[in-house]
């Protein structure tokens, strides 16, 4: 409206520099009524004639004001979900999750991935922003999306990856993998590995050399799915690759195929340099460190300078190349078992270094017997149960458990607190009991208590939540310190029983 | 079981987090070795490290325990209702123990004396002449603030609005600061908001401009009165600052219906001087069908009354403040609450064009009409990028013939509402201040 725009103008200058003349208002006005409120303000000073004005025509607009249109139809809506929705209660107990739960977040959405469902609609927002901040719940984030979701993700930039995640990719049709970005050139060679591994080595190693270090890094690491002997002349070729993390993934790809060039190197590295011998009728482990870290050792990517700690550079050689190779593979060069090795290298002054290289190999190369050999000399159990299956972590927490008298010992509350798997119902319940009998029976080392307590947070994450009864009744209130206790067994049932109606829900 | 509160219903009542947390294991029937109710009032005695008593009345939100805590609703009110939102069979009915009797008489007795003060002050003819020297003196006060004010724009008209550029907050705090002096504490707010516009980026002039202009109609329209109709006249009196007293209004008659709860706003005053809350609770009528908004105060820190969500009901008696467009209203009596099922009586625009019709017969009526509440039936939340004004990204809502509204900018929830209408066309209760669209519900 130009009069509006023209009372504007004249306020904002101020009619100590420019006088306002009504009329140049209602000369142009078409609206009688209008005008004629507006000529009825001659009589009052400019000044109140502006006032009066502004009043008059910002209502005139607001009452005659349409709302805009545009001719961008509407988009074309999003189609009807396959999988079915969780209820309206599953989001509320998402918002508890983000409020006082926060650690049940990746238990809540790999439940409901499990129940085969997808997420309520009001969290999709928060699941999709989550899954852009942390990666690794992008997956079960994915899974539960919906139909809904995956619309939703196409509205918002922030959202991207998840499109990039559902790329429908043709593995017949290259023209992805020619000229498509990192990320689509990426999930076309996984999608290939996935389905035919020989392809997808010959399709890389076909245009290996225009490829940036940072795309070869991405490359290489989808090694680990299907990997084989066939892949080992393309990787001892890797060893001479210009990056470094490139080789670097190398080694620990062919340090997991015992076949290899690279592991024959090793062992012919390693084995020379240790021999049994009998003193006193006992066997000891004799070991000679290598001599120097030549250039094929380099290639094979051990390094030559040490990081930190009080061990010699050639202690850190030696341990590197124990560490590539099967945990095993000394004990069988020697011709005995692994629990004998363990047993002889009980008194050596290589225990420690010896140990830390399997563990390390461990990581690369399941070998159960060595595991548990490592379980039944007692040696790193913490670390062992992290490794080792599931079943097996059981049985031996369970043993433990069986065997412990009065209070629980502190390396047994380390041990469960690695065991993150899903407790059983006889591992809950027989930590329960030792722990109804730990807090009736007082110490004076006040400071384990405190390290259950707080270790009873993170079982109350892998406990079955149907147990929450059962911790319930698990109260000694005659117990001296129990005042100290209390809370904190608040706070377990609570959780377990969080947990167990988070999951009636979910699977309602 | 109706009647009862939900859940979310009793952590809403809750002033802090850690009361949430707290209570949460309170929520035991093992700290709760007596518990029982009856139709007035829900009690237990609380067995923690000490022993409370805890009482609850439902139907008034009244709420008292034995515990030296000063926030009420207390960890142990929470922790109870909370037992009560879910096990309400750990709760029998009986008789009343002495201590919960007591607490119910003294509240009875309380409601009594109110009910008498009221059932006086209709009875008992007030010092007429006192009062009628108050109002005067009143009268004189704003009358001269009035006159100053007029001053103030006047002079600014003439300065110019380029001439408030990199004036400080005290210019226009000292000419609001004034208006509370003369008692005119609604127009001093409108001044006070001025500063906000002057600064609030490209178009302020505009703005600026609109305000100014509705500061002075307002002040015109007090000074002739006499001359607006009885109901705009209650508008104009009350935007100047005069309070309608409440027990004034419990005296006239209200409007009977069944009353369904639309939603809530719950938003900090920025003007008000002390932080504040404000809950704003939408109703709608099935009889009359008319909107009604209750409007409850919370100083910072305290709870409110009751959270409110869409579909709960009761039968029950409004009486309206006096307005040329009667909204705001308080609870006269009323039932129980419930649940409503079918809320098909609802008064629905069945576009955005219709919608923005309503508008304007109203403000034609009502020039300073703030909010409107309306259903829109039938239209889509979109996200826009690279938006006309220049804006990054901009929410609206779309119908099928084009129109479109902005939504509110106080509204977070924008990503929500696209989740839940997937694209198809929704119905959406919400408030229209002739610039924004602030969704409260949606219908399903």
């Amino acid at each position: 409206m130009d009069e509006w725009q023209k009372l504007i103008s004249n306020s904002v200058i101020g009619t100590s520099r420019q006088q306002f003349q009504l009329s140049r208002l209602t000369s142009t006005l078409h609206n009688a009524q209008l005008k004629q409120f507006l000529q009825g303000l001659e009589k009052l000073d400019g000044e109140h004639q502006i006032l009066a004005a502004a009043a008059a025509l910002s209502l005139y607009q607001k009452i005659g004001h349409s709302p805009a249109q545009t001719n961008e139809p509407l988009p074309i809506p999003c189609a009807d979900d396959e999988l079915p929705v969780c209820n309206q209660k599953v989001a509320n107990y998402f918002a508890r999750i983000q409020g006082e739960y926060i650690q049940l977040l990746p238990q809540f959405l790999a439940a409901i991935r499990l129940a085969n469902k997808a997420a309520p609609y009001q969290i999709l927002p928060d699941l999709l922003t989550l899954g852009q901040k942390n990666i690794h719940l992008r997956e079960d984030i994915i899974a539960i999306l919906g139909t809904r979701g995956r619309w939703l993700a196409k509205l918002n930039s922030d959202w991207q990856y998840i499109n990039e995640y559902y790329l429908a990719i043709d593995i017949n049709n290259l023209t992805l993998w020619q000229t498509g970005n990192r990320n689509e050139r990426i999930a076309f060679l996984k999608q290939l590995r996935s389905q035919d591994a020989q392809q997808a080595r010959e399709l890389l190693i076909s245009g290996w050399s225009q490829e940036t270090p940072e795309d070869r890094v991405k490359f290489v690491e989808l090694f680990k799915e299907q990997l084989s002997m066939d892949d080992e002349p393309f990787l001892e070729s890797l060893l001479d690759d210009k990056r470094k993390e490139v080789r670097r993934i190398a080694t620990d790809l062919l340090a997991q195929l015992p076949e290899s060039r690279f592991q024959q190197r090793m062992r012919a590295r390693v084995l020379p340099l240790i021999s049994l011998k009998v003193e006193k009728k006992k066997s000891v482990l004799e070991l000679k460190l290598p001599a120097e870290c030549d250039k094929e050792m380099l290639r094979d990517g051990i390094e030559a300078k040490k990081a930190q700690g009080k061990m010699g550079e050639k202690t850190w050689w030696l341990l590197q190349m124990i560490s590539l190779l099967p945990p095993a593979t000394i004990a069988q060069a020697l011709n005995i078992s692994v629990t004998e090795l363990l047993t002889i290298i009980k008194q050596s002054e290589w225990k420690e270094m010896l140990i830390n290289a399997w563990l390390m190999a461990s990581e690369r190369y399941y070998d159960e017997e060595w595991l548990e050999a490592m379980l039944y000399h007692e040696l790193s159990v913490p670390k062992i149960i992290q490794l080792i299956k599931p079943e097996r972590a059981e049985a031996v927490l369970i043993d433990q458990l069986l065997n412990v008298q009065e209070r629980i010992p502190a390396n047994l509350i380390d041990i469960l607190k690695v065991h993150t798997h899903n407790w059983s119902e006889r591992l809950s319940l027989l930590f329960l009991n030792c722990l109804r009998t730990h807090i009736e029976i007082p110490s004076m080392v006040s400071h384990i208590d405190g390290h259950v307590r707080n270790a009873l947070k993170v079982f109350g994450l892998v406990m079955p939540p149907e147990l929450y009864i059962k911790a319930d009744q698990n109260r000694p209130l005659n117990a001296q310190t129990w005042s100290l206790w209390q809370s904190v067994v608040d706070e377990l049932v609570s959780l377990l029983q969080f947990r167990y109606e988070l999951l009636k829900e979910i699977n309602a | 079981m109706s009647g009862f509160w939900t859940t979310d219903q009793v952590l809403a009542l809750a002033t802090n987090t850690n009361t949430i947390k707290n209570s949460r294991g309170l929520a035991h029937i093992k700290y709760w070795p007596i518990l029982g109710r009856n139709h007035q009032v829900v009690w237990g005695i609380c067995q923690g490290s000490d022993k409370y008593q805890v009482k609850a009345s439902i139907e008034e939100a009244t709420f008292d325990c034995s515990c030296p805590s000063p926030q009420i609703p207390c960890k142990h009110i929470i922790g109870m209702l909370l037992l009560l939102a879910d096990n309400p069979q750990y709760f029998p009915e009986c008789d009343a123990p002495e201590w919960v009797a007591k607490w119910l008489d003294n509240l009875i007795r309380k409601a009594a004396k109110k009910a008498e003060k009221l059932a006086q002050a209709s009875a008992k003819p007030v010092d007429k002449e006192a009062q009628a020297r108050r109002i005067a003196a009143r009268e004189k006060k704003i009358a001269l603030g009035l006159v100053e004010l007029d001053l103030w724009l006047t002079d600014l008209i003439r300065q110019g609005l380029s001439s408030t550029v990199g004036k400080s907050y005290d210019y226009w705090d000292t000419m609001a600061a004034r208006l509370v002096d003369a008692q005119a504490s609604g127009l001093a707010r409108r001044v006070r908001e001025l500063a906000g516009v002057a600064s609030s980026g490209a178009g302020w002039q505009e703005r600026l401009l609109e305000k100014l202009g509705q500061i002075y109609l307002l002040a015109r329209s007090y000074q002739n009165l006499a001359q607006a109709p009885a109901g705009l006249q209650a508008d104009i009196r009350s935007l100047i600052g005069w309070n309608q007293s409440q027990d004034e209004l419990l005296l006239a008659n209200g409007l009977r219906d069944h009353w369904l709860v639309l939603g809530q706003i719950i938003e900090e005053d920025p003007l008000a001087l002390n932080p504040i809350k404000v809950q704003r609770v939408w109703l709608f009528g099935r009889e009359s069908q008319r909107y009604a908004m209750l409007l409850n105060f919370a100083v910072f820190m305290q709870p409110l009354e009751r959270s409110y969500s869409f579909g709960e009901c009761f039968d029950g008696e409004l009486a309206f403040f006096p307005s040329a467009f009667p909204l705001r209203a308080i609870i006269k009596e009323r039932s129980k609450f419930d649940l409503e099922q079918n809320y098909s009586f609802l008064l629905r625009h069945k576009n955005i064009a219709a919608a923005m019709a309503a508008f304007a017969e109203i403000i034609i009526e009502y020039p300073w009409f703030g909010r409107l509440p309306m259903v829109i039936a039938d239209i889509v939340p979109l996200h826009l990028r690279d938006y006309p004004t220049g804006q990054k990204e901009h929410f609206i809502l779309q119908d099928e013939e084009g129109h479109y509204l902005p939504l509110s900018k106080e509204f977070q929830m924008q990503w929500q509402l696209i989740a839940q209408s997937g694209g198809h066309p929704i119905t959406i209760f919400g408030e229209w201040n002739g610039e924004s669209f602030l969704p409260i519900a949606v219908l399903k």
